[in-house]
């Protein structure tokens, strides 16, 4: 009797636990039917909300304009920053080499503080770097 | 013609090719950043933008996507930095107002301005961006995170919050109504 009894308490408890588990699965169906009707609105609503805008496209002239302006434009920028670049590189150039000729000393020293300075500064940029990882 | 040949010829320096390139891609660019950013008139000029970058950078395209989701790459990163600038100079204030400029609009146009419409231009900039990406454009995630230069997860918690929270307006109107 008390083994038939715990049988049935036995079959009771796995059929709650499967119509749980049924419920558990219908709600997941459920937010998964939710989240696909969500999204599909989403579409249908942002392709709904992009005809209300006139759009006027520029003929194909203006885009050759446009795209000839910028070219010129890039290959103005380049020119300055080249310009700029040799200026520069020019003058320290011709500063080193004055330098040399008439105060080889003293531009010995600067060359051999920038080295020493480089070479201390990348020591404890590494380090501290090492440090961090 | 074949857009990869116009794609070869522009970036052989054909300003032609190039300039029939931005015009087909032109009115895709627009929509897109209209959706983004719920403002007409600002996507106009961000795809003009979008257009001057791509004239630039068009020797570095290298066909490993396709050159709508390149252009589209480069329109969301432009709209992000201009939202970054434009939040920094604590000058956005414009979502609400925009979103009121364009509720005025649909009126007048006798469209309806539906729940999901006012959820979407409610949700933040980024969120509006995945979204857009995602349940309008197909791209995967991947995709996605590679275009708005974030990590694959982040881009996949602003879909999820973004989701969550229409779902959770749409259950509080169900409530309500």
């Amino acid at each position: 009797m008390q083994k038939q009894d715990k049988h049935n308490e036995k079959l009771t408890h796995n059929k709650q636990k499967e119509q749980i588990e049924i419920i558990e699965q219908e709600a997941i169906e459920q937010e998964a039917i939710e989240q696909e009707a969500i999204e599909h609105n989403i579409k249908l609503e942002l392709e709904r909300f992009e005809g209300w805008f006139p759009l006027h496209t520029p003929d194909l002239t203006s885009f050759v304009r446009l795209v000839e302006e910028q070219k010129t434009a890039g290959r103005r920028r380049l020119f300055r920053d080249l310009s700029l670049f040799g200026a520069v590189a020019i003058t320290a150039v011709t500063t080193s080499l004055i330098g040399l000729a008439q105060l080889p000393g003293i531009y010995a020293a600067s060359q051999a503080a920038v080295f020493v300075g480089f070479t201390v500064w990348v020591a404890v940029f590494n380090r501290k770097r090492a440090g961090s990882i | 013609m074949d857009e990869a040949i116009l794609i070869e010829q522009a970036k052989r320096g054909d300003s032609i090719a190039l300039a029939s390139l931005l015009q087909a891609n032109y009115p895709m660019v627009v929509k897109y950043l209209t959706k983004i950013t719920f403002d007409p008139h600002f996507a106009e000029d961000l795809a003009q933008e979008t257009m001057i970058k791509c004239i630039h950078k068009i020797g570095l395209y290298n066909g490993k996507s396709k050159f709508s989701s390149w252009l589209i790459t480069m329109a969301t990163r432009l709209h992000i930095d201009e939202w970054r600038k434009r939040k920094r100079e604590k000058e956005w204030q414009a979502s609400e107002a925009n979103i009121r400029k364009i509720q005025w609009q649909a009126a007048a146009m006798d469209e309806q301005w539906s729940e999901t419409l006012d959820i979407i231009g409610k949700l933040p900039q980024e969120v509006r961006t995945a979204i857009v990406l995602k349940h309008y454009h197909g791209f995967s995630l991947e995709e996605i995170a590679e275009m708005m230069g974030v990590p694959v997860g982040t881009v996949k918690s602003r879909i999820h919050n973004g989701i969550k929270a229409a779902r959770k307006e749409r259950g509080n109107d169900a409530e309500t109504g």
